[in-house]
């Protein structure tokens, strides 16, 4: 197995990670607004920002599919890293001199994606909670007209409350 | 993030959403209400608790008025209030001169020298005579009755216009009132109230409204200030009557200021009172006395010195034939001895002479009734349009603070659908830090 490469696939790793670390904070920031957006019921920002957040998770796809290929060369490429799975056996393998960098990396990493997680899952929480809401306006605004049993038409009968909803669903 | 931020975010988020469903919910119960406006749920961050999340202070809720247009709609009411209450009190009195028909004045004087002409040819007939006498009765009549009208009406428009201005003072005391209420409660619906308190009296009376930066109205009527925050200046009807014609101004109640009323209900009653009546009324006294007067001289220096009307006429309410022809109706046109029985040909002929400022009889009196009809027209022609304005300015208001359920579903399918895009995101976030937290 030829180890030759391994210090440029490292480095191209380095960079990769480093990348993440950059789409990853750039989608908090996003998920942060998100969040503002959905507190005060801001439909169209929430729009907007739903659009960007797809493009940044498309940049965190091909950065993923670049890391995913740079792992997959160092395993290939060194016998001591054909088992690696994650940073920390990495770490534990490779030379000295990427030690710190890696490890800081890796702290980056973690840092962001667990502030990443959070905010995604209250954002899932809220948006679970205003789905909910919605949906009970839609049954009530359906159902709103019927609530008014007391109506009355010209010639003095009573009128069926299922004709008073606001759709027409008689048919 | 700790259990009790997530509880916090929870107690939060659904006291948000309760609150947009009660506010929603209220906009849905009220669709019908009038003067009703629409509210809308502000939500927030919280500055001083949990920084991320949205939470509810004193304004959270607020109603969705447009004032440009309010204050529009408060200058155009008092407008349609005057020509409105000009167009049915107008046709009140055109009523009363009840033209043309039968019993109207124009015929009545026509029937009356007619009966000069048919006396003319048969000078000695009491048949003749007795219907002489018989079409002055009528005609006096005529005049006596649309006389007495027009002053009962007189009389009633300034019992009414003294209502008005009770009503106006109950209305101002009110807004001052809801003006202190509004300032100690959040309640919404008092701020509607005040609004359909303001209409009714920018109806009532020509009136500026001002709205403070606390959210007080202040009111003028006529440039002086009624409602100052919770003060009140009432205003009071100052009315004197002479010969039974009323004439009112309006004043501050503790001070005697003047205050001059254009426009507004009031403003309409006012005029009538003030100068269309009386005016009717004088130009009706100046005919019947000039009729009466005329007929006198001419029957007077023909006969033996024997008036036909009674001769201290001063109105048309107290124009009446000489009383002697009650009971001997020859006395009627009847000549000196050796005197020319043609005058009767000369009393029929009064009807054509210019006798009052350059005009006949009839067109004195076409004049009158000419007037009042004119602005009778008028007012229901400006009565029409102005009601096309206001009900402009009423559609724009509702479209601003009016609740449409179409508008409240619309606003919830967005909400679904964007809620669901943003749900699905939170998915594929998911997904992707599954796949990199594997290899952290």
């Amino acid at each position: 197995m030829a180890e030759k490469n391994i210090d440029g696939i490292l480095q191209r790793l380095i960079r990769i990670l480093s990348q993440e670390i950059v789409t990853y904070t750039k989608l908090l920031t996003s998920l942060e607004e998100k969040q503002q957006a959905i507190i005060q019921g801001k439909v169209d920002e929430m729009q907007h920002i739903a659009e960007k957040e797809q493009s940044i998770l498309s940049d965190a796809k091909l950065t993923e599919n670049e890391r995913n290929l740079a792992i997959s060369n160092l395993r290939n490429n060194s016998n001591s890293m054909k088992d690696v799975e994650n940073l920390t056996q990495l770490i534990a393998v490779v030379e000295t001199k990427y030690h710190s960098r890696l490890t800081e990396i890796q702290e980056s990493l973690k840092n962001i994606l667990e502030k990443v997680a959070l905010k995604n899952e209250q954002n899932k929480f809220l948006l679970n909670h205003s789905i909910h809401f919605v949906q009970t306006m839609i049954k009530d605004l359906l159902s709103s007209n019927e609530n008014m049993n007391d109506l009355y038409a010209e010639n003095g009968k009573r009128i069926d409350p299922k004709y008073l909803a606001l759709l027409d669903r008689r048919g | 993030m700790s259990i009790s931020n997530i509880i916090e975010i929870g107690r939060r988020s659904l006291f948000a959403q309760q609150s947009a469903i009660n506010t929603t919910g209220r906009n849905i119960a009220n669709v019908n209400t009038v003067g009703y406006s629409r509210q809308r749920l502000n939500l927030r961050q919280d500055l001083a608790g949990v920084s991320y999340l949205g939470s509810f202070g004193q304004e959270a809720t607020t109603q969705i008025r447009q004032s440009f247009t309010d204050m529009q709609i408060w200058r155009e009411n008092s407008t349609l209030g005057k020509f409105s209450t000009d167009a049915s009190s107008l046709a009140q009195i055109q009523d009363v001169f009840a033209e043309p028909t039968d019993s109207g004045i124009a015929n009545l004087m026509s029937e009356f020298w007619n009966s000069w002409n048919d006396l003319s040819n048969d000078p000695d007939s009491e048949t003749a005579k007795i219907v002489v006498r018989d079409k002055a009765i009528q005609l006096s009549n005529g005049f006596n009755r649309v006389h007495d009208e027009l002053l009962n009406h007189h009389n009633q428009i300034h019992l009414e216009m003294e209502d008005k201005v009770v009503a106006i003072n109950d209305a101002i005391e009110q807004i001052a009132s809801l003006n202190q209420q509004i300032l100690n409660t959040d309640d919404l619906s008092l701020k509607d109230t005040r609004a359909l308190m303001v209409d009714e009296l920018s109806q009532m009376v020509d009136i500026s409204v001002a709205e403070t930066a606390n959210g007080e109205l202040n009111i003028a009527i006529g440039g002086m200030v009624v409602v100052s925050g919770q003060e009140v200046n009432k205003i009071k009807a100052q009315s004197t009557n002479s010969d039974g014609i009323w004439n009112t101004q309006i004043e501050l109640e503790d001070t005697p200021q003047k205050i001059n009323i254009s426009s507004g209900e009031l403003g309409s009653l006012l005029k009538l009172q003030n100068e269309i009546i009386p005016n009717t009324i004088t130009e009706l006294n100046t005919l019947a006395k000039s009729f009466a007067d005329k007929v006198n001289e001419v029957h007077t220096n023909n006969t033996n010195g024997v008036s036909f009307f009674n001769t201290n006429v001063t109105s048309a309410g107290d124009i009446a034939i000489n009383s002697d022809f009650m009971n001997n109706p020859d006395l009627v046109g009847q000549v000196e001895e050796g005197g020319d029985s043609s005058f009767a040909l000369e009393m029929f002929n009064l009807q054509n002479e210019n006798v009052i400022d350059g005009k006949t009889f009839g067109e004195f009196y076409t004049g009158i009734i000419t007037t009042i009809g004119s602005k009778v027209n008028e007012a229901n022609y400006l009565t029409e349009a102005q009601s096309m304005v206001l009900n402009k300015l009423e559609i724009d208001r509702m479209s601003v603070s009016g609740v449409s359920l179409d508008e409240e579903m619309t606003h919830m399918i967005q909400y679904e659908q964007a809620y669901n895009a943003a749900a699905k995101l939170v998915s594929t976030v998911d997904e992707m830090l599954s796949s990199i937290l594997n290899i952290v």
